[in-house]
């Protein structure tokens, strides 16, 4: 799964410690999202789409190798 | 849900508390019976329990933070002490006691029920306090026990008890007699190291990942 955290994460011009408190989770939490190392249950992902105000589907998308 | 639970809790303690004394204990297929009743009631009695603090905690099962240093303090010593009277084989005259036991068998000699017996408790003593530091250290909280630090919990448990019965199963096709037993000594401990090396050391990996960025 790919993610636009990153991205969203520098249209709110914030760091990832802020996001992280913010979205009551651990910096690295963040960290190995943007990494693509770790993909969030669905309450992580709705706080973020909360947190940067678009849809959860702007910020998170499927890729091919999901399907498999 | 309290009041259910309590009367069924103080029931099932008493059985299990107080033995039913009609039986003569040389008859051994009684007292095994007998035993295997109250290892019923026993598991009871902890299920319940668990019932109970689950509904009344919001349980986890995990530990408060502050848990996980008390552990450490207490840990770090009694591993370096167990060790070294295993090794030694130290044992003081201070600590020889009487206590009760519910099974004990001499070396070579007659299998006792029930009775009080002469024993050196230090190892006794040790031994808890490693397993209940080594669960202190291994479950509680970090300090933001986030969902990745949870998943990562679970991995490393998995792969703790892989490991640990993996070295068992070596053990037990190629280490025979005396050695055995030391390995079921450790045995009984490296479970919750293994588990709680590979848990710190995923935590740290993870800190160190994410200091490096940005």
């Amino acid at each position: 799964m790919k993610n636009n955290i990153k991205v969203e994460r520098a249209k709110k011009n914030i760091t990832q410690a802020e996001l992280s408190k913010l979205a009551k989770v651990s910096r690295q939490t963040i960290n190995a999202m943007e990494l693509g190392k770790y993909v969030p249950s669905t309450v992580l992902a709705l706080r973020l789409s909360k947190i940067f105000e678009v849809e959860v589907s702007e910020i998170f998308m499927l890729e091919e190798s999901d399907w498999e | 849900m309290r009041v259910k639970v309590m009367p069924k809790i103080i029931l099932i303690s008493i059985l299990t508390v107080f033995p039913y004394k009609s039986q003569s204990s040389h008859k051994n297929v009684c007292f095994m019976l007998l035993n295997v009743k109250h290892t019923c009631h026993l598991v009871k009695l902890v299920l319940l329990l668990g019932k109970l603090i689950h509904y009344k905690m919001k349980l986890n099962y995990l530990f408060p933070h502050k848990y996980k240093r008390i552990g450490w303090i207490i840990l770090i010593p009694a591993v370096l002490l167990g060790l070294f009277t295993l090794i030694t084989n130290y044992e003081p005259y201070l600590l020889e006691f009487n206590v009760p036991a519910i099974f004990a068998e001499k070396l070579f000699g007659e299998n006792e029920y029930f009775k009080m017996i002469n024993n050196n408790i230090l190892n006794e003593i040790l031994g808890v306090l490693i397993i209940v530091s080594g669960l202190f250290v291994a479950f509680s909280k970090e300090k933001l026990e986030d969902e990745l630090i949870s998943k990562i919990r679970l991995e490393s448990l998995v792969w703790a008890v892989f490991l640990n019965y993996a070295v068992l199963l070596l053990a037990i096709i190629f280490i025979y007699d005396m050695p055995f037993f030391w390995v079921m000594i450790f045995n009984m401990f490296t479970i919750l190291i293994f588990f709680i090396i590979r848990f710190n050391w995923q935590i740290y990996r993870l800190k160190n990942a994410a200091d490096y960025e940005e």
